[in-house]
Protein backbone atom coordinates (compact mmCIF):
# COMPACT_ATOMS: atom_id res chain seq x y z
CA UNK A 1 0.00 0.00 0.00
CA UNK A 2 3.07 2.22 1.05
CA UNK A 3 3.95 2.02 -2.84
CA UNK A 4 1.02 3.18 -4.06
CA UNK A 5 0.52 6.23 -2.58
CA UNK A 6 4.18 7.12 -2.79
CA UNK A 7 6.51 7.67 -5.99
CA UNK A 8 8.87 4.86 -5.91
CA UNK A 9 12.25 5.50 -6.78
CA UNK A 10 13.93 2.19 -8.09
CA UNK A 11 17.81 1.64 -8.42
CA UNK A 12 19.34 -1.21 -10.27
CA UNK A 13 21.69 -2.84 -7.99
CA UNK A 14 22.34 -5.68 -10.19
CA UNK A 15 26.01 -6.21 -10.12
CA UNK A 16 26.81 -4.71 -13.30
CA UNK A 17 24.99 -1.11 -13.06
CA UNK A 18 26.05 -1.01 -9.12
CA UNK A 19 29.65 -1.33 -10.03
CA UNK A 20 29.37 1.08 -12.87
CA UNK A 21 27.98 3.97 -9.98
CA UNK A 22 24.88 2.89 -8.85
CA UNK A 23 26.53 2.73 -5.69
CA UNK A 24 27.27 5.84 -5.24
CA UNK A 25 24.45 7.27 -6.75
CA UNK A 26 22.01 5.86 -4.34
CA UNK A 27 23.80 7.48 -1.61
CA UNK A 28 23.44 10.83 -3.51
CA UNK A 29 19.38 9.88 -4.13
CA UNK A 30 19.48 9.30 0.05
CA UNK A 31 21.09 12.33 0.62
CA UNK A 32 18.81 14.83 -1.50
CA UNK A 33 15.22 12.79 -0.10
CA UNK A 34 17.24 13.75 3.70
CA UNK A 35 18.03 17.83 1.79
CA UNK A 36 14.75 18.16 0.44
CA UNK A 37 12.43 16.67 2.68
CA UNK A 38 11.09 14.02 0.21
CA UNK A 39 11.25 10.95 2.78
CA UNK A 40 7.36 11.29 3.34
CA UNK A 41 6.52 11.37 -0.78
CA UNK A 42 9.02 8.66 -1.76
CA UNK A 43 10.13 5.26 -1.60
CA UNK A 44 13.70 4.13 -2.67
CA UNK A 45 13.81 0.83 -3.64
CA UNK A 46 16.46 -1.46 -5.26
CA UNK A 47 15.87 -3.92 -8.43
CA UNK A 48 17.39 -5.78 -11.21
CA UNK A 49 16.96 -4.22 -14.27
CA UNK A 50 15.82 -7.82 -15.93
CA UNK A 51 19.13 -7.67 -18.79
CA UNK A 52 19.24 -4.02 -19.81
CA UNK A 53 21.96 -3.46 -17.71
CA UNK A 54 24.34 -3.12 -20.65
CA UNK A 55 22.32 0.27 -21.09
CA UNK A 56 22.67 1.04 -17.81
CA UNK A 57 23.34 2.02 -14.74
CA UNK A 58 19.82 2.24 -14.95
CA UNK A 59 16.68 3.80 -12.44
CA UNK A 60 13.55 4.73 -12.65
CA UNK A 61 11.23 7.78 -11.18
CA UNK A 62 7.67 6.54 -11.35
CA UNK A 63 6.98 5.71 -14.75
CA UNK A 64 9.95 7.03 -16.25
CA UNK A 65 12.97 5.38 -17.00
CA UNK A 66 16.73 6.57 -16.92
CA UNK A 67 19.32 5.13 -18.68
CA UNK A 68 23.17 5.41 -18.59
CA UNK A 69 23.03 7.85 -15.55
CA UNK A 70 26.17 8.63 -13.53
CA UNK A 71 26.33 10.01 -10.29
CA UNK A 72 26.71 13.68 -11.34
CA UNK A 73 23.56 13.08 -12.88
CA UNK A 74 21.81 12.55 -10.05
CA UNK A 75 21.10 16.17 -8.62
CA UNK A 76 19.53 17.08 -12.34
CA UNK A 77 17.04 14.16 -12.42
CA UNK A 78 15.99 14.31 -8.84
CA UNK A 79 15.67 18.08 -9.44
CA UNK A 80 13.71 17.75 -12.68
CA UNK A 81 11.52 14.56 -10.89
CA UNK A 82 10.32 16.60 -7.91
CA UNK A 83 10.93 20.58 -9.18
CA UNK A 84 8.54 21.99 -6.52
CA UNK A 85 10.43 20.72 -3.23
CA UNK A 86 13.23 23.02 -1.68
CA UNK A 87 15.93 22.50 0.14
CA UNK A 88 15.32 22.31 3.76
CA UNK B 1 1.46 -43.54 13.26
CA UNK B 2 0.94 -41.73 10.26
CA UNK B 3 0.47 -38.80 11.16
CA UNK B 4 3.70 -39.00 13.46
CA UNK B 5 5.39 -39.75 10.30
CA UNK B 6 3.94 -36.89 8.20
CA UNK B 7 4.93 -34.09 10.95
CA UNK B 8 8.56 -35.60 11.56
CA UNK B 9 9.25 -35.60 7.73
CA UNK B 10 7.54 -31.83 7.32
CA UNK B 11 9.65 -30.86 9.94
CA UNK B 12 12.60 -32.64 7.88
CA UNK B 13 11.84 -31.38 4.89
CA UNK B 14 11.79 -27.50 6.37
CA UNK B 15 15.13 -28.24 7.87
CA UNK B 16 16.67 -29.14 5.02
CA UNK B 17 15.31 -26.08 2.97
CA UNK B 18 16.71 -23.70 5.81
CA UNK B 19 19.90 -25.61 5.13
CA UNK B 20 20.57 -25.43 1.20
CA UNK B 21 19.32 -22.41 0.59
CA UNK B 22 22.08 -20.31 2.85
CA UNK B 23 25.57 -18.90 2.67
CA UNK B 24 27.82 -19.10 5.57
CA UNK B 25 25.84 -16.87 8.22
CA UNK B 26 23.24 -15.65 5.78
CA UNK B 27 20.27 -17.77 5.03
CA UNK B 28 16.85 -17.70 3.77
CA UNK B 29 13.91 -16.37 5.97
CA UNK B 30 16.27 -14.75 8.55
CA UNK B 31 15.49 -11.29 10.17
CA UNK B 32 16.57 -8.30 9.03
CA UNK B 33 18.33 -7.78 12.74
CA UNK B 34 19.42 -11.14 12.61
CA UNK B 35 21.55 -10.30 8.87
CA UNK B 36 22.81 -7.25 10.26
CA UNK B 37 24.34 -8.44 13.15
CA UNK B 38 25.87 -11.26 11.45
CA UNK B 39 27.55 -8.44 8.97
CA UNK B 40 28.44 -6.10 11.50
CA UNK B 41 31.14 -3.54 10.68
CA UNK B 42 31.00 -4.40 7.25
CA UNK B 43 30.43 -1.98 4.65
CA UNK B 44 26.35 -1.85 3.22
CA UNK B 45 24.22 0.08 0.72
CA UNK B 46 20.46 -0.19 1.83
CA UNK B 47 17.28 0.39 0.29
CA UNK B 48 14.07 0.15 1.26
CA UNK B 49 14.22 -3.41 0.30
CA UNK B 50 17.55 -4.37 -0.57
CA UNK B 51 20.56 -4.88 0.74
CA UNK B 52 24.31 -4.94 -0.61
CA UNK B 53 26.97 -6.21 1.69
CA UNK B 54 30.62 -5.71 1.19
CA UNK B 55 33.66 -8.29 2.15
CA UNK B 56 31.13 -10.95 3.55
CA UNK B 57 34.16 -13.36 3.30
CA UNK B 58 35.37 -11.97 0.28
CA UNK B 59 32.34 -11.97 -1.52
CA UNK B 60 30.09 -9.68 -1.88
CA UNK B 61 26.06 -10.55 -1.32
CA UNK B 62 23.00 -8.65 -2.61
CA UNK B 63 19.91 -9.50 -0.17
CA UNK B 64 16.22 -9.12 -0.70
CA UNK B 65 14.78 -8.03 2.57
CA UNK B 66 10.77 -8.60 2.44
CA UNK B 67 8.49 -8.66 5.08
CA UNK B 68 11.88 -7.65 7.52
CA UNK B 69 12.98 -11.06 6.36
CA UNK B 70 15.23 -12.15 4.12
CA UNK B 71 13.83 -13.70 1.17
CA UNK B 72 16.35 -13.66 -1.91
CA UNK B 73 20.22 -13.07 -2.21
CA UNK B 74 23.10 -13.41 -4.30
CA UNK B 75 26.79 -13.91 -3.18
CA UNK B 76 29.56 -12.96 -5.72
CA UNK B 77 33.02 -13.94 -5.28
CA UNK B 78 36.38 -13.42 -6.75
CA UNK B 79 37.81 -16.30 -8.33
CA UNK B 80 41.03 -16.79 -9.92
CA UNK B 81 40.20 -19.53 -12.30
CA UNK B 82 36.77 -19.09 -12.89
CA UNK B 83 36.00 -21.61 -15.66
CA UNK B 84 37.71 -24.54 -13.09
CA UNK B 85 35.63 -22.72 -10.31
CA UNK B 86 32.25 -23.40 -12.44
CA UNK B 87 32.77 -26.55 -13.33
CA UNK B 88 33.69 -27.25 -9.45
CA UNK B 89 30.11 -25.12 -8.40
CA UNK B 90 28.31 -27.20 -11.08
CA UNK B 91 29.19 -30.85 -9.48
CA UNK B 92 28.75 -28.78 -5.72
CA UNK B 93 25.16 -28.12 -6.43
CA UNK B 94 24.42 -30.90 -8.73
CA UNK B 95 24.90 -32.72 -5.41
CA UNK B 96 22.80 -30.93 -3.65
CA UNK B 97 19.77 -30.27 -5.98
CA UNK B 98 20.29 -32.47 -9.02
CA UNK B 99 21.50 -32.02 -12.65
CA UNK B 100 20.64 -28.69 -13.96
CA UNK B 101 17.78 -27.79 -16.10
CA UNK B 102 19.43 -24.94 -17.59
CA UNK B 103 22.67 -25.10 -18.72
CA UNK B 104 25.02 -22.95 -21.31
CA UNK B 105 28.43 -23.55 -20.97
CA UNK B 106 29.43 -21.00 -23.73
CA UNK B 107 27.46 -18.01 -21.63
CA UNK B 108 28.77 -19.54 -18.15
CA UNK B 109 25.41 -19.46 -16.64
CA UNK B 110 23.17 -22.97 -14.77
CA UNK B 111 19.96 -22.70 -13.38
CA UNK B 112 19.39 -25.39 -11.05
CA UNK B 113 15.64 -26.13 -9.15
CA UNK B 114 14.38 -27.50 -6.55
CA UNK B 115 11.09 -27.89 -4.36
CA UNK B 116 9.88 -24.65 -6.37
CA UNK B 117 13.00 -22.42 -5.99
CA UNK B 118 15.97 -21.51 -7.88
CA UNK B 119 19.17 -21.63 -7.83
CA UNK B 120 21.45 -19.87 -10.20
CA UNK B 121 25.34 -19.95 -10.76
CA UNK B 122 26.75 -17.50 -13.33
CA UNK B 123 30.37 -16.14 -14.52
CA UNK B 124 30.21 -12.91 -15.26
CA UNK B 125 30.99 -12.27 -19.26
CA UNK B 126 33.86 -9.58 -19.54
CA UNK B 127 31.57 -8.09 -21.79
CA UNK B 128 28.88 -7.36 -18.82
CA UNK B 129 30.82 -4.11 -18.71
CA UNK B 130 32.63 -4.85 -15.47
CA UNK B 131 35.46 -2.43 -14.85
CA UNK B 132 35.40 -1.54 -10.79
CA UNK B 133 33.38 -2.32 -7.77
CA UNK B 134 33.74 0.00 -5.63
CA UNK B 135 33.92 -1.41 -2.34
CA UNK B 136 32.79 -4.39 -3.05
CA UNK B 137 35.42 -6.16 -4.74
CA UNK B 138 35.32 -7.77 -8.68
CA UNK B 139 32.81 -10.22 -8.93
CA UNK B 140 32.84 -12.92 -11.38
CA UNK B 141 30.99 -16.18 -10.42
CA UNK B 142 28.00 -15.85 -8.54
CA UNK B 143 25.51 -17.69 -6.25
CA UNK B 144 22.10 -16.73 -6.48
CA UNK B 145 18.39 -17.61 -4.96
CA UNK B 146 15.37 -17.35 -7.47
CA UNK B 147 15.93 -15.33 -10.08
CA UNK B 148 19.43 -14.31 -10.74
CA UNK B 149 19.84 -14.35 -14.31
CA UNK B 150 18.67 -11.34 -15.25
CA UNK B 151 21.01 -9.09 -14.14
Amino acid sequence: MESDIKTVISVCMGSSCFSRGNNESIELIKKYISDYNLSERVILKGNLCHANCSLGPNMSIGDNMYQGILPENIYDIMKSAFPSERKE
Amino acid sequence: MKKILFAVSIVFSVFLSADDFSYRGIFLGMNKSDLLREVDGLPYIETSDKIVIGNYHDSSVLVTVTGNKVSDFTVKTDSEDDKNEFIRLIAELSAKFGKPFYLDSKKFKALFAKDGKFVSLRINKKSSGFTRFIGFGYSKECYSIKSVLED
